[in-house]
């Protein structure tokens, strides 16, 4: 049927119109012939029904001319095969029939017939009868031909939207997103989604998420939700704050989306073993916390302004912190969760969604709890925005930290000598922390592999003592409360808005050596001093917050001295080299 | 669901009566409001009195008149919106950007 249709559709300009006559009169073929052939037409003849139907099978007319009375098989019976072999392809019959009767000639129409014309009919009546016909032909083919193009553009779109399906799912690692305290759900309105789930882990073990919907579904959507996995991911295992991550979020959706599109997100980060959460809202439905017992003990608000609307320069975030206990989670989703309608256009909601996740059980029976709740909801209602949905749940004892007290491995370059120091004022601070920056210059002057994680320890945590110590001189003592990290993190914000005078160095020295090489760090700060003495020296010693960090460099490191009465620490990080 | 707009006898002011759906359908007649022949407006007023429904490419919308209004925030103002409106316009911080009476 398809090679017909095709023959018809596309059709043949050079070959003249066939028409079909079928009658059991010789004569009347005859006068009916001589009048067609005048016109063009290239003439079959047919003495009855059941040979008019065998012609159909293999030469398909443009037109018909039925007679009803007829030997073997009546134009009825004829007809009504013809119409149904010949399906979608759309051949007029006109029935020419000495019968008069009005029953008669309505079973013409009934049976598939398109028109018919009483004997003796005039030249002039044929020909008007003709030209009718051919008219609603050739807006058939019209049709078909349109039909057809429509069809081969969806299939070929659909393909295509297939093809970017894959690739995204290949872009998106889902890694970091497999942890055990996590449960999400993405369920696209279409092929494509508009709503992007990311998590990352930094070197030094927090947990990195992203929640994010489009504005729009489709492929602009997922297109835009690339670049913001590769900016995410990327960033967030290079170790930058949350902060500076929104910021190039911004930047990055403001060159690249149209002034009408923005995406709306949430991106909070976790630090496990001390329960302290950071949530960044830009347009996002309040994020909840659930305690362990099940109630929704914090919301936090969307107060800023969705990415890629604002100019970098123009671009200020706010992020709220919040000291979790062990048990609590976090939902994050996107406003297609309360806004999903059921058959009656009735919305989801808020009171659904918390009804769902309030009350005992654990994370995972309140997360099956919610997609049953919205499953019986929606019922099959068609879905009209992305829905995703992020849970995940303070778990102290959860190793994100990679290798944390691994020896030095080797490195794929071999080291060299190379240095450099930073000097920042306090208005550099309160800008940025370096150490990201740090970090991807010594990645520069050397491969550092797998001492990435060590070395991105290290640095940190000589530099937030520096800082939140000697510059802050905030008391670990803080973070003992019962909103320890809480309060800590909402003094040092206070504290680090409050500062004028101030200078942080950081000075960094590799040397090569016979086994490997040595690189020195130093950070050193114009603050407060403290005596060196005090500090615990081995990691089994006092095992509470107050100097964590230190006897973690302690365990990384060759050895950490203290100058200048406390406000200079020097680290010796050594390694060696491969086969070296 | 027609939009209506009219300017202040000054020709300072535009003011633009959206119709109860404001979502996709919308985006041709808004645009002929505001674009094409017209002079550029000192302020730009989004009323959206008989509004009962609007979805983020509404926000879409008002940041592409934004841009065209330019100037500062009081440069595009959004009048006699709904309590639901209001959350939806909240919950995307726009009052940042215009102002939301």
């Amino acid at each position: 049927m398809a090679a017909l249709e095709k023959d018809l559709v596309e059709g043949d300009a050079q070959r003249p119109l066939r028409c079909l006559v079928v009658d059991d009169e010789a004569v009347n073929r005859m006068v009916l012939a001589a009048m067609l052939r005048g016109q063009g037409f290239e003439i079959i003849e047919a003495e009855d029904g059941e040979r008019g139907c065998e012609i159909c099978r293999t030469q398909v007319p443009d037109l018909i001319f039925m007679d009803i009375m007829m030997p073997a098989m009546d134009g009825f019976e004829a007809t009504s095969r013809i119409k149904e072999m010949l399906g979608d392809v759309f051949v007029p019959v006109i029935f020419l029939t000495a019968i008069s009767d009005e029953v008669q000639l309505r079973r013409c129409i009934e049976v598939g017939g398109n028109d018919f014309l009483t004997k003796p009919y005039s030249r002039m009546l044929l020909q008007a009868k003709i030209d009718a016909a051919m008219r609603v032909r050739a807006m058939h083919l019209d049709l078909a031909r349109q039909r057809d193009e429509l069809a081969s553009y969806r299939n070929r779109q659909l393909r295509d939207l297939e093809v970017a399906k894959r690739i995204l799912d290949n872009v998106g690692t889902r890694e970091d997103l497999s942890l055990p305290n996590i449960r999400y759900v993405l369920q696209p309105m279409e092929l494509l989604n508009g709503d992007i789930i990311l998590a990352a882990t930094r070197p030094t073990g927090e947990q990195c998420f992203l929640v994010g919907d489009f504005t729009g579904h489709g492929l602009p959507a997922a297109i835009g939700a690339m670049t913001v996995h590769g900016v995410f991911i990327s960033m967030v295992n290079k170790g930058f704050a949350l902060d500076e991550i929104v910021v190039e979020l911004n930047r990055k959706m403001c060159a690249l989306l149209p002034v009408d599109r923005f995406l709306s997100a949430a991106i909070l980060e976790l630090e496990n073993e001390t329960g302290m959460l950071k949530v960044w809202n830009g347009g996002l439905p309040d994020v909840l916390v659930r305690s362990a017992e099940g109630e929704i003990i914090s919301r936090f608000r969307s107060v800023n302004l969705p990415l890629g609307i604002v100019a970098p320069e123009r671009y200020s975030s706010r992020s709220v912190t919040m000291a979790l206990q062990p048990g609590d989670q976090v939902i994050a989703y996107s406003d297609g969760l309360v806004e999903a309608h059921a058959p009656n256009a009735e919305l989801f909601g808020n009171q659904r969604l918390e009804g769902a996740i309030a009350g005992p059980g654990s994370m995972d029976e309140r997360f099956d709890a919610l997609l049953e709740s919205l499953a019986a909801h929606v019922q099959t209602a068609p879905q009209s925005d992305d829905i995703s949905i992020l849970s995940f749940r303070c778990e102290p004892e959860l190793n994100t930290r990679g290798k944390k007290e691994s020896a030095p491995k080797p490195v794929s370059k071999p080291p060299g000598h190379w240095g450099f120091l930073i000097n920042l004022d306090a208005t550099a601070l309160k800008k940025s922390e370096p150490v990201a920056t740090v970090m991807q210059v010594m990645d520069t002057a050397q491969g550092l592999g797998a001492l990435r994680t060590p070395l991105f320890m290290v640095l940190t945590e000589l530099f937030s003592n520096a800082l939140e110590h000697g510059l802050l001189g905030l008391s670990s003592e803080i973070k003992q409360g019962p909103n320890g990290f809480a309060d800590y993190y909402e003094a040092r914000q206070q504290r680090l808005e409050a500062l004028e005078e101030a200078e942080l160095t950081i000075d960094c020295q590799h040397l090569r050596d016979a086994a490997g090489g040595v690189l020195r760090i130093r950070v050193a700060h114009t603050g407060l001093g403290f005596d060196p003495a005090s500090l615990p020296v081995h990691m089994d010693q006092n095992v509470d917050f107050k100097g964590r960090g230190i006897r973690l460099v302690r365990s990384l490191c060759e050895s950490l001295e203290y100058g200048d009465e406390g406000r200079e620490a020097i680290a010796l990080y050594r390694w060696s080299s491969e086969g070296g | 669901m027609a939009i209506t707009s009219s300017a202040s006898v000054d020709g300072k002011t535009l003011h633009i009566r959206m119709g109860e759906r404001f979502d996709f359908s919308a985006h041709s007649a808004l645009r002929a409001a505001y674009a094409g022949d017209r002079p550029r407006f000192e302020t730009y007023i989004i009323d959206l009195r008989e509004t009962t429904y609007m979805d983020s490419s509404a926000l879409g919308m008002l940041l592409q008149l934004k841009e065209h209004a330019g100037g500062s925030q009081r440069s595009l103002q959004i009048k006699n919106a709904n309590p639901a409106i209001k959350d939806i316009l909240g919950v995307a911080n726009f009052d940042q950007l215009m102002q939301i009476d």
